[in-house]
C-alpha cells in the first residue's frame, strides 16, 4: 500500500532513527510519500527545496530545535502554509504553548499512538 | 511606773499563768527579795502572793509557812485591784479583814502592806506584802522599798520567761538543725568549729566529736572561699548581730576520707553572744552538678544533632532536587522508548506487516499491556513531579460525571473480573460539573483500581450522588482496610500501606496522591474511612462550579 507519486508528500524530521522508522511506516503504509530529515538544519533545506504538504517535526533535534524549525517555515514564503505537527516528549504545557506561538498546527506528546499520528495528518490534510 | 487600770479577772490569771511560776519548791532569789522587803520594812513578815482565779499562794514566805488560801477576805485580793501600795494600818478596826481566820486571833496579823505585782502590760497578778502583829505605818522610805522589790520580783519572773522561751527556741533551733536535711556547719571567726550537725557527720565523714573545737576549716571549706568569708566578716559591723548577707558559692567540700564533694555553701556570718560566727550549710549538689553534666553532655549531643539533622535537611534538598531531576529525565528518556516500543508493537499487532499466529499475537498482547502499565507509571511520576513544582495545569472544560464513572468502572473491569470482584456502579443523576476531564478521570480510576487492588473478595462499589453544591463519588470496597495508624499517610506520595508490602500488591504508592492532588486542584476534598479486614470507604466531594476556565 505504499503510496504513488501523486499522494501527499510528508516531511518527518526526527533524530531518533528508531521513531522516525516507526513515523514513516505509518505514513507510507497509510497512503503518503515520505521524505526525511534527521536534524533541523536538514529538515527546513528539504522543506524550502520539496515543498511538502505537511511536517512531523520532533522538537528535541540537533542543531535547529522543532520550534526553531516551525518559525523558519513560517518565515518564507514558499514554507509558510506548510501544516506542522510537533512530536514532543516534554510535558511542560509550557513547552506546548511554545510550540503554537511558533505556529505549529498540532501536537503530539510521546508516546503517541501511530494511529492517532494518521488521524492528525488526514484531518490537517483534509483541512488544507 | 505606769497607773494600771483595774484588771480583769481574766487578764489577771493569764498573766499569773503566762509566767508558768512554779509553786512547789524554793527559789532563793525570791526568798531574798522577800527577807529584804521584811527588813526594809521592818516587818515580822513578809510573803511574795499571787493570786490565783480562786485561791492565793506564796512563792516566798518570811516568818510564816502558810499554804495557799482562799482569796475571799486575804488582804492582797485588795492589792490586785489597784495599781500602788495597799495599806491597813489595824485589820481589827478594817470591817474587810476584821473577822478574817489569820486576824481574828490573839497574836492575829494586825498590819498589811502589799505592793502590787504588775506585769509589762500593768496587769496585777499578786503582791509583795509585809505583815506585822501590831498596828503600824510604813515610812515613805519604805513603801518605796516594796514597790521596788515589787517590781524586782516582777522582772525575775519576766527574765525567767524570757530564759525559757530562748531555752525552747534554742532547743527548737538545735533539733532542726540536728535533723536537717542539709549539713550544718557554726564557726568561729578563727575557724574553730563549734557546731556540726548529723548530716554534716553524714556527709563529711567527721563526727560532732571529733570534729568540734578543731579547726579544719581548710578541709571542709576550700582555704581561697574561706579567705573571702572571713574578709566579708570583717567588713561587718561589730555591734550588728544581724547576719550579713547570706552568700551561696558553689564549691567542694572535702570529706574525711579525702573525696571532693561538691556542695553548695551558704554563708550566714553572725555574731553569737559577742562571738563572730561563720554558719556555714553545706548542700550537696553532687546529684545536681550530675544532671547540670548530663543536661550539658545532652545539650552537646543535641547540637551536634542539631548540626547532623541541619546538614541532614540539606543533604535531604539536594535530594530532593536531584529526586526531582531524576524524575523529570527519567520519565522523559522513557517516553521516547515507550513511544517506539508502543508504536511498533501497535503497528505489529495490527498485522499491517503480515499476519501473526495466536502465540505470537499472544504474547505481543502481554507485551503492550505491559507497556501499558509502564506509561502509566511514567504519567504518575511526571504528574507528581508536576504537582510537586507546583504545575498541575488543568484544561476545564464541561464533564459528565456519569459517563465519566461509567467509562472508568469499564477500565478498570477486566482487572476485577480477574479476581473475581464485583465491581459495580451506582450513580444518581448528576449535574455536569466544570473541571479537566482528564484528570478527574485519572484521580477516580486511580481510587477505583486501588479499591480493586485491596480487595481479595467480595466487591467495589462506586456510588455517586449529589450533595448540594457538591457531587459526592464514594468507593467502597469489602477488601483489607488500612491499618488506622496508616491512615493519615495514604495520600503521602510514595506511601505504600503495610499491607500492600506485606501482600505484595504491586503499585508505586503515587495513585491516591495524585488523586487528592488533582481533587484538590478542582476545589474539591477527599477522605477515608477503613476498618481493618473489613474494607475501605473514599469520599470524594468536587464542587459543581469548583474551577473556572
Amino acid at each position: 500500500m505504499n503510496a504513488g507519486t501523486d499522494a501527499p508528500l510528508i516531511l518527518a524530521a526526527d533524530d531518533d532513527e528508531i521513531i522516525l522508522g516507526l513515523v514513516v511506516y505509518r505514513l507510507e503504509h497509510s497512503g503518503y510519500r515520505v521524505i526525511t530529515a534527521h536534524d533541523g538544519e536538514e529538515a527546513v533545506r528539504r522543506a524550502r527545496a520539496e515543498r511538502p504538504a505537511l511536517a512531523v517535526i520532533d522538537v528535541m533535534m540537533p542543531k535547529l530545535d522543532g520550534y526553531e524549525v516551525t518559525r523558519l517555515l513560517r518565515a518564507h514564503e514558499e514554507t509558510k502554509d506548510i501544516p506542522v505537527i510537533l512530536l514532543t516528549a516534554r510535558v511542560q504545557e509550557a513547552d506546548v504553548d511554545r510550540g503554537f506561538e511558533a505556529g505549529a498546527d498540532d501536537y503530539l506528546r510521546k508516546p503517541f499512538s501511530p494511529q492517532e499520528l494518521r488521524s492528525r495528518v488526514q484531518a490537517l490534510l483534509g483541512r488544507s | 511606773m505606769r497607773p494600771a487600770a483595774p484588771s480583769s479577772e481574766i487578764d489577771r490569771v493569764s498573766a499569773l499563768r503566762g509566767y508558768d511560776i512554779p509553786e512547789g519548791g524554793s527559789d532563793a532569789l525570791l526568798d531574798e527579795l522577800t527577807e529584804l522587803a521584811a527588813a526594809a520594812c521592818g516587818a515580822p513578815v513578809a510573803l511574795l502572793s499571787l493570786v490565783d482565779r480562786d485561791r492565793v499562794w506564796f512563792k516566798s514566805q518570811v516568818g510564816l509557812d502558810l499554804v495557799p488560801v482562799a482569796r475571799g477576805d486575804w488582804f492582797c485580793n485588795q492589792t490586785v485591784l489597784g495599781s500602788d501600795v495597799f495599806v491597813v494600818a489595824d485589820a481589827r478596826e478594817d470591817d474587810r479583814f476584821a473577822s478574817g481566820s489569820m486576824v481574828d486571833t490573839a497574836d492575829g496579823l494586825r498590819f498589811y502592806a502589799g505592793a502590787p505585782l504588775l506585769s509589762a502590760d500593768g496587769v496585777a497578778f499578786g503582791a509583795l506584802c509585809v505583815l506585822d502583829r501590831i498596828p503600824r505605818e510604813l515610812s515613805d522610805d519604805q513603801e518605796l522599798a516594796l514597790r521596788v522589790l515589787a517590781r524586782q520580783a516582777v522582772m525575775q519572773f519576766e527574765l525567767r520567761r524570757t530564759r525559757e522561751a530562748l531555752t525552747q527556741s534554742e532547743r527548737r533551733f538545735q533539733s532542726i538543725i540536728e535533723e536537717a536535711n542539709e549539713a550544718y556547719i557554726s564557726f568561729a571567726a578563727n575557724g574553730v568549729i563549734r557546731e556540726w550537725n548529723r548530716k554534716a557527720e553524714h556527709l563529711l565523714g567527721w563526727t560532732r566529736d571529733e570534729i568540734i573545737g578543731s579547726s579544719v576549716r581548710e578541709t571542709v571549706v576550700p582555704a581561697d572561699l574561706w579567705q573571702r568569708v572571713v574578709a566579708a566578716l570583717a567588713e561587718g559591723n561589730d555591734g550588728d548581730e544581724t547576719p550579713l548577707v547570706a552568700t551561696r558559692v558553689d564549691g567542694t567540700a572535702t570529706t574525711k576520707s579525702g573525696l571532693d564533694l561538691p556542695v553548695e555553701f551558704t554563708f550566714l556570718p553572725l555574731k553569737v553572744g559577742g562571738e563572730r560566727r561563720v554558719n556555714v550549710l553545706l548542700h550537696d549538689i553532687s546529684v545536681r552538678r550530675g544532671v547540670a553534666v548530663k543536661r550539658e553532655r545532652l545539650l552537646k549531643t543535641e547540637q551536634a544533632a542539631g548540626v547532623e539533622l541541619t546538614s541532614q535537611n540539606e543533604r535531604l534538598r539536594e535530594l530532593d532536587a536531584l529526586k526531582d531531576q531524576f524524575v523529570s529525565v527519567v520519565s522523559h528518556e522513557l517516553r521516547t522508548p515507550l513511544t517506539a516500543i508502543r508504536g511498533y508493537l501497535e503497528i505489529v499487532l495490527g498485522e499491517e506487516p503480515g499476519p501473526l499466529n495466536d502465540t505470537q499475537k499472544r504474547f505481543l498482547q502481554i507485551a503492550d499491556f505491559s507497556s501499558e502499565q509502564l506509561l502509566r507509571v511514567v504519567g504518575d511520576l511526571l504528574l507528581i513531579g508536576k504537582v510537586e513544582a507546583g504545575h498541575l495545569a488543568l484544561e476545564i472544560g464541561e464533564v459528565d460525571l456519569e459517563s465519566l464513572l461509567e467509562d472508568c468502572v469499564v477500565a478498570n473491569m477486566p482487572e476485577a473480573e480477574a479476581k473475581n470482584i464485583v465491581l459495580r456502579i451506582s450513580s444518581e443523576p448528576l449535574p455536569r460539573i466544570s473541571g479537566d476531564r482528564g484528570r478527574i478521570a485519572q484521580a477516580l480510576g486511580n481510587i477505583i483500581s486501588n479499591a480493586i487492588k485491596f480487595t481479595q473478595e467480595g466487591h467495589v462499589e462506586v456510588r455517586s450522588r449529589r450533595e448540594g453544591d457538591n457531587v459526592v463519588v464514594e468507593v467502597v470496597d469489602t477488601g483489607t482496610g488500612v491499618p488506622m495508624a496508616e491512615i493519615d499517610h495514604l495520600f503521602v506520595p510514595f506511601f505504600r500501606a503495610s499491607t500492600a508490602t506485606s501482600e505484595a500488591i504491586p503499585g508505586t504508592g503515587l495513585g491516591l496522591s495524585i488523586a487528592k492532588e488533582i481533587v484538590e486542584a478542582h476545589g474539591g476534598t477527599i477522605t477515608v474511612e477503613s476498618v481493618e479486614r473489613a474494607g475501605t470507604s473514599f469520599r470524594v466531594e468536587l464542587p459543581v462550579n469548583g474551577v473556572s476556565e
